[in-house]
């Protein structure tokens, strides 16, 4: 897994944005664009808590979410089985997260817009590479 | 039973549902483990209350797993040009039957949508990955619409219940 994590850091990188799916309490799912999912060590990925409020109280109540992130090299797609572990709103995980938020906001035009409340720190309990159409079959989640 | 009030989508909204966006579609199995994938092409039936997307065939068993368990849907419908954004709740979420992806329909969303890529950097010697054979259409009947285009309002519930 923390190989195939490694190999999708291109995706992490990209200019593409990644989706997080989380499910509330009553068990409804819901899904937002994120503009951050940032590599942390080969078994942690941090996302930026801007201003998706709804996400970020459906993983109070439940910790599991699932990302999909877009390599932008051929829109290859990865999906990240996670569960969060903490949210930081100081330290250096944050710091380098609300920096490439900031590059991000102001590339996209849009730093009125981005503000990071926190760096959301996730394990990854899977990451997959959703087959193309070239290729034979890939174990999905 | 508690009752679910059903949304009728307007035609404007509609359309842009119908447009070159990019689609996609989560639900969440027994577990209230969610689960997410790719949409492609998306139409309105039944008044403007039914949804249908299409996911990709090889990519799409542990959505339908899931959905299969619980039936609800949640999908997001944004322009990739200027991010403006809608998800749509849903439930009671039926599985159709295998079309190709030669079919008028989707071939014609995936030429919009890879024009929508192009404008904003992305060539189609770059899009391998959303090139698919086959897909299996999803319907599902809509339950409230939230505008999210990123910025302070995201996550606004539309009121434009039926």
């Amino acid at each position: 897994m923390s190989r195939l994590l490694a190999a999708a850091r291109a995706s992490l990188d990209g200019a593409l944005p990644a989706t997080i799916s989380t499910v509330d309490a009553a068990g409804v799912p819901n899904v937002s664009y994120i503009s951050r999912v940032m590599y942390v060590d080969e078994e942690h990925v941090a996302l930026s808590n801007q201003f998706f409020r709804k996400t970020r109280a459906n993983l109070e109540s439940n910790p599991h979410a699932m990302v999909m992130v877009v390599d932008p090299r051929d829109c290859r797609q990865f999906l990240l089985t996670l569960e969060l572990e903490g949210s930081h709103t100081e330290g250096p995980v944050f710091d380098q997260l609300k920096a490439e938020v900031d590059s991000i906001a102001t590339m996209t035009g849009m730093g009125d817009v981005f503000r990071l409340v926190s760096a959301d720190v996730f394990r990854v309990r899977a990451c997959v590479a959703l087959p193309v159409e070239e290729e034979a079959s890939a174990d999905e989640p | 039973m508690t009752p679910v009030n059903v949304l009728e989508i307007d035609a404007t909204l509609a359309d842009f549902l119908g447009g070159p966006v990019a689609i996609v579609v989560a639900t969440r199995d027994a577990d209230k483990r969610p689960h997410v994938v790719r949409g492609y092409a998306a139409s309105l039936s039944e008044g403007g209350t039914r949804v249908s997307v299409h996911v990709p065939s090889r990519q799409c068993r542990h959505v339908l797993d899931a959905i299969k368990e619980t039936g609800v849907i949640a999908a997001v419908f944004s322009r990739v040009s200027d991010y403006k954004t809608y998800q749509i709740k849903g439930i009671d979420a039926e599985i159709g039957p295998t079309v190709r992806g030669s079919t008028p329909r989707l071939a014609a969303y995936r030429d919009g949508f890879l024009d929508e890529l192009a404008r904003i950097g992305i060539p189609r010697e770059s899009t391998r990955g959303l090139a698919f054979e086959e897909f299996i259409p999803l319907s599902f009947t809509s339950t409230a619409v939230f505008a999210q285009t990123p910025g302070p309002n995201a996550g606004r519930k539309l009121e434009t219940q039926a």
